[in-house]
């Protein structure tokens, strides 16, 4: 079966997926108790009015009608307007979006340094008390509250040790590509905390077994350096589970991100959201469950790609 | 000692290599013994917390604001509003509990059934059930607690909800690999070829034989969700305020950190910490006790032809060498 081929099968599953995502999103509008039309205008428009703005947001329509309207919506006049700030939504989910992606990256580079760190030195040691100190500290930070957890990053390092900012995603000023980062470091260590401890058991264990295999006796036996071993040997073997784990990490990583966003009171999707819950704010908020439902889909595709991609083996199956 | 000393240099390989030494009974049962000790405390001063409580949890103060752990009459002090810590830890745990608690029960029901069903129904219903259940699986929770607390407002079922919908996929994965299992089983073969119908396989054969690795199983996810719950509540979606909840308490605290008043946010996060942790030893201990081997509920992609070969799947189903699978099930991988 042909890459090409199996990739399109891939996408061809995501698009059922992708509908029900957008139904339940749909649905979302549809079902909350109370008019949001009401809930805004009724103080100001008569009933006749009313009727006329239900119109003009085409929630006359049935509900199947309804539920293309709102498709062509979002796949055309940028997700409808938002019922509190009278504009597209991806306007406004646009700027954040990015921020957000920002921050999912910087988790996913934490993730990926720190899960692998950890894990390979508590492999490498295996028997010895540093790999029973590492995990003893792994499985307190698996039971943080990734909430909590940020809040103590702030309390120690910026406001204790006053290394790094507070929370926001830039100084009062401005301050460019150095400035942004040092807001990156904290939220982005949060957002992966819980995907860096699960991946370094796995590394942990996979070294663990690698070690013990025979092929990796034979070539220690015949005094390859260790260092040589580990690198092209050892890791080689698991690096294709080592992306598997952070492919399937990454739902658990967009979570952590929005509680860190919260924390960190970073500009991005989640305080948007959780604002536009707040506020009633169904438009932005049915668009912000596609968008991000969405952008994880393709990332799982793209984690699907790159294991094949790493594991020839695969390709037979 | 004499004998150590004088004994041949390879004699030192029968003893234990540092760290290999087996985690003994008595270890397993200090750790089970010290969780269950921590879990009892809160379950009983939650239970009893009218009476534990030395304040109204509700009842602020605008006098004695802001008061530091110690201060008397108040040994955690006071928060914002000058409402006493202690009581709002003590009747928050109550909040916290109860709500992790119903929702892996919930979902630990609900997981079984699931699996149940997928692992006696034909090959269609079964695949279709798995197939949800993959997609469901790693899905950002975060999504579906937004939606749930649009439709509902944000409140303790909004937790509960997102819960199940983030633990249900693990549990029905273990206990479909479970029945599975169990399935395949000569004593279900002799009840089969006694003439036993499908309820009789399951509910006098089966089920007995799984209930015990679906009880440890949940009590393992108690902990993990206690804390996901403060998170949520934390972020607003979850428990609203002025209800003591621990998650809430950590929110609260959050605002007034910049002010320099730590210790309002740290002691119900160190609560929530502390009780998962306990949970998480009990689970362990548990397994090891009641000698319960996980089926690994860890997610493979795609079905491979050989998954020896496979070497995706070799570090993820391996259990160290040493016997304890440090990776130790999917418990610790459900998002906090």
């Amino acid at each position: 079966m042909g890459t090409v081929k199996r990739i399109g099968w891939r996408l061809l599953l995501m698009l059922p997926i992708l509908a029900l995502v957008s139904v339940l999103a749909f649905l979302i509008g549809v079902l909350t108790p109370g008019d949001p039309i009401e809930a805004q205008y009724a103080n100001r428009f008569t009933a006749e009015q009313l009727d006329q703005i239900r119109a003009t947001y085409g929630l006359d329509l049935p509900l199947w009608q309804q539920y293309f309207v709102w498709l062509k919506n979002v796949a055309v006049d940028g997700g409808g307007i938002s019922i509190v700030l009278g504009v597209p939504v991806f306007d406004i989910l646009g700027p954040n979006f990015l921020n957000t992606l920002i921050l999912t990256l910087g988790g996913v580079v934490a993730c990926v340094v720190f899960g692998m760190a950890i894990g390979a030195t508590a492999g490498i040691f295996h028997r010895t008390w540093i790999d029973r100190a590492v995990m003893l500290i792994v499985q307190i930070g698996s039971n943080l509250s990734i909430y909590w957890f940020g809040l103590v990053l702030i309390i120690v390092f910026s406001l204790q040790l006053q290394w790094l900012p507070v929370g926001g995603m830039q100084s009062r000023n401005g301050g460019g590509f150095a400035d942004l980062l040092a807001h990156l470091v904290l939220p982005s260590l949060a957002a992966g905390l819980i995907s860096m401890l699960v991946l370094a058991r796995f590394v942990r264990i996979g070294i663990i077994h690698e070690v013990g295999t025979e092929h990796f006796k034979t070539f220690a036996s015949q005094g390859i350096p260790r260092w040589k071993l580990y690198g092209k040997h050892v890791g080689r073997n698991i690096l294709p589970s080592a992306v598997n784990i952070t492919g399937l990490e990454i739902g658990t990583l967009i979570t952590g991100v929005i509680f860190v966003e919260s924390v960190f009171n970073w500009p991005g999707i989640g305080t948007q959201l959780l604002n536009a819950v707040n506020g009633k704010d169904y438009p932005v908020i049915q668009g912000g469950i596609l968008l991000v439902a969405a952008c994880y889909l393709v990332v799982n595709l793209l984690t699907d790609i790159t294991v094949d991609s790493l594991n020839p083996r695969l390709r037979r199956a | 000692m004499a004998d150590l000393a004088t004994a041949p240099k390879n004699a030192s390989r029968l003893v234990p290599l540092p760290g290999r030494r087996p985690r003994t009974v008595t270890g397993r049962n200090l750790q089970v013994g010290v969780a269950l000790v921590i879990i009892a405390v809160v379950v009983l001063s939650s239970v009893f917390a009218p009476l534990v409580a030395p304040h109204d949890p509700l009842l602020s103060d605008p006098a004695s604001k802001y008061l530091p752990p110690g201060s008397p009459g108040h040994l955690l002090g006071t928060d914002d509003q000058g409402r006493d810590l202690l009581s709002r830890i003590i009747w928050g745990g109550r909040t916290s509990l109860l709500i992790a608690v119903v929702a892996v029960a919930f979902s630990t029901v609900v997981g079984s059934a699931l699996a149940i069903v997928a692992g006696f129904a034909g090959p269609l219903l079964s695949g279709l059930i798995m197939r949800t259940v993959d997609v469901m699986f790693a899905f950002p929770v975060i999504i579906v607690a937004v939606a749930l607390a649009a439709l509902f407002a944000p409140g303790p079922s909004v937790v509960i909800l997102a819960i199940a919908f983030a633990v249900i996929p693990y549990v029905s994965r273990v206990v479909f690999a479970e029945v599975k299992q169990q399935k395949g089983q000569d004593y279900v073969e002799a009840a089969v070829s006694l003439g036993a119908g499908h309820a009789s396989i399951l509910f006098r054969e089966v089920l007995p034989n799984v209930t015990t690795q679906i009880i440890v199983y949940a009590t393992s996810l108690v902990g993990g969700m206690v804390v996901f719950a403060s998170s949520l509540s934390a972020v607003g979606i979850g428990v609203q305020p002025p209800t003591a909840d621990w998650g809430q308490m950590i929110a609260t605290g959050a605002r007034v950190v910049i002010s320099g008043n730590l210790y309002v946010a740290l002691f119900p996060g160190l609560m929530v910490l502390i009780v998962a942790l306990a949970f998480n030893w009990l689970g362990d201990g548990l397994r090891d006790v009641l000698d319960v081997r996980q089926r690994s509920g860890a997610p493979s992609r795609r079905k491979t032809g050989d998954a020896g070969a496979d070497g995706r799947d070799t570090p993820v189903g391996a259990a160290g060498p040493d016997g304890h699978a440090d990776a130790s099930g999917p418990a610790e991988e459900v998002p906090r």
